[in-house]
């Protein structure tokens, strides 16, 4: 789902999950007592877009402007995902048909959602059967190059979008402040950023490298697994794990950032998709978006700390994993 | 250039001060061998400035968001090193050398968007050069200024071993040996200046020639 600038507190329901597996926050369900990350198991993902434009964007300009957001994604060298155009449809992305189709819909009482993203899951495996997007046509958009002040950039939200359908969460790599009526994000470094960005503008039509890492990590090349490396640990406040920690790491010699979560109560941590070589390591609260974007709100997630850098460069090896960054964390 | 000024004045220094302690002593014939070693001190290097930004919305500016700033440098550094030279001439020594160290990588956060207390995170290298000089020899006395140039291997170790970051190294200096008397002139001391020029060896990416003043003191003994 993305936000408008500024966001409440709707959510999808369908998953929310977050699995204890490395780096990224993926997208994951509840399938008996076991928790499954939701991803593709057939590729390429075959698609449809509905047969219905908006002002400013033709149904034929809705399809290219999708089709280079999935472009967008399947170029990813050290991910393995692709996909593929099947035709236009009649069919709405809000039904479960069996299709996936990606589309406007009209949703005014979604007044603070550009786009949403919906799921039929396979309960005995997790695997994704159906994913549809829908992008609200209660707001103005936009398919030109360059963007249209007042208009949101239909191929940065697909791009964002398309990231859920491949299973990823959103990502903490950003900063906004709190203004009447909701927040508004200052800056970000990764398109699956929670809130989007001012109307108008097309900077979330590329990739971060915080973006390749959740993608390659959920659907790894080989090469993934040699090149890059990871980072583990724990967070902990007073001796105690804190859960739902926003941990990144920060490589000097290219200026990357990839984030990650503290995914238990033990304040346990995996950052994947890291180039090898020193990186700083900070860790921050997740004050920056609400909690529902990340977390499912039953979960105990702590604010309540300050942000802090571990003392040390941690040296990611290639192929490997660089253990036992164990940060403590003081009281705001 | 600005850090290479103290070894040099070093070098006078010393060159000076054995100019004044002269006593005669035959030059080394040919074929002669030496043997060397002791400790090593190395300058540190800047390795540049690098902050974590994040993309700005474009509503609220046109520059990244800074989210916090990096200052990166190895620091100066203690080793030790040894080497082994035959005399082709009179004047005229051929060296091998071997330094090993283990340099550390400081990297000092500041300016964090959110307040997080400014530090200097580290790590250190384990790093090895292995190089071949050639030397002039001046003089014939108990006190023998020599200057020497020549290129090396540089070998620097992550953390953990797993990375390896390598390059040439090419250095000119001179220094200074000073021969005991009373122990048939082979035993002496061995003080030393050098400029040494670094590719390839950890930098942040920036992959530029370093230059780092290195000087030198230690024991010779010559066969």
């Amino acid at each position: 789902m993305r936000r408008a600038a500024c966001a409440l507190a709707v959510i999808a329901a369908v998953v929310l999950c977050a699995p204890a597996a490395d780096a990224y926050l993926k997208l994951g369900t509840q399938l008996g007592d076991r928790l499954v990350t939701l991803k593709w198991e057939q590729f390429p993902i075959r698609y449809f877009v509905a047969d219905r434009g908006v002002p400013d964007v033709s149904p034929d300009q809705a399809r290219q402007a999708i089709g280079r957001a999935f472009a967008t994604w399947d170029a990813v060298q050290s991910a393995t995902v692709s996909s593929q155009f099947v035709g236009f449809t009649q069919a709405s992305p809000l039904d479960d048909d069996g299709m996936t189709v990606l589309g406007f819909e009209n949703q005014p009482d979604l007044d603070r959602v550009l786009g949403a993203t919906t799921f039929t899951v396979d309960i005995v495996s997790g695997e994704i059967v159906e994913s549809d997007i829908f992008f609200n046509s209660a707001f103005a958009w936009s398919v030109a190059p360059d963007g249209v002040p007042g208009r949101f950039d239909l191929e940065s939200i697909a791009l964002h979008e398309i990231g859920h359908l491949h299973g990823l969460g959103h990502s903490a790599l950003g900063e906004t402040e709190q203004r009447s009526g909701g927040r508004r994000v200052l800056a970000a470094e990764s398109v699956m950023f929670p809130i989007a960005f001012s109307a108008g503008s097309t900077n979330d039509r590329t990739l971060r490298e915080d973006d390749i890492a959740g993608i390659s990590d959920i659907y790894s090349a080989p090469v993934f697994h040699t090149s890059t490396g990871s980072i583990s640990g724990r967070v902990t406040q007073n001796g105690r794990g804190v859960m739902g920690a926003h941990v990144v790491a920060f490589d000097p010699a290219t200026g990357a950032l990839v984030g990650g979560f503290t995914l238990d109560q033990d304040g346990t941590f995996v950052i994947a998709g890291l180039e090898p070589g020193p990186h700083v390591v900070r860790v921050e609260p997740l004050d920056d978006a609400d909690i529902e974007s990340f977390f499912d709100v039953s979960q105990n997630i702590d604010t309540s700390f300050r942000p802090a850098f571990y003392s040390s460069l941690v040296v990611v090896p290639p192929g490997g994993t660089a253990s036992g960054v164990n940060i403590a964390v003081v009281s705001k | 250039m600005r850090r290479a000024a103290p070894a040099a004045a070093f070098i006078l220094l010393l060159v000076a001060s054995a100019a004044a302690a002269q006593a005669p002593a035959a030059a080394p014939a040919s074929g002669s061998w030496q043997i060397d070693g002791g400790i090593i001190w190395s300058g540190g290097v800047d390795l540049g400035t690098r902050a974590a930004e994040l993309t700005r919305n474009p509503d609220v500016g046109g520059d990244p968001l800074q989210l916090f700033s990096t200052e990166n440098r190895i620091g100066s550094l203690a080793g030790v090193g040894a080497r082994v030279g035959v005399y082709v001439a009179p004047r005229v020594s051929i060296e091998g050398g071997l330094q090993f160290s283990r340099p550390e990588v400081r990297t000092r956060v500041t300016d964090d968007f959110e307040g997080a207390t400014d530090l200097t995170a580290t790590e250190r290298l384990t790093q090895y050069l292995i190089d071949a000089s050639a030397v002039y020899h001046f003089g014939s006395g108990r006190t023998r200024p020599y200057a020497l140039g020549g290129a090396g291997y540089l070998r620097q170790l992550h953390s953990g071993d797993h990375i390896v970051e390598d390059g040439p190294e090419f250095h000119a200096g001179g220094g200074v040996q000073y021969w005991f008397a009373g122990v048939r002139n082979r035993l002496g001391v061995r003080f030393e200046a050098r400029v040494s020029f670094q590719r390839g060896g950890f930098d942040f990416g920036e992959n530029k020639m370093r230059t780092i003043p290195q000087a030198s003191a230690g024991l010779a003994y010559m066969f």
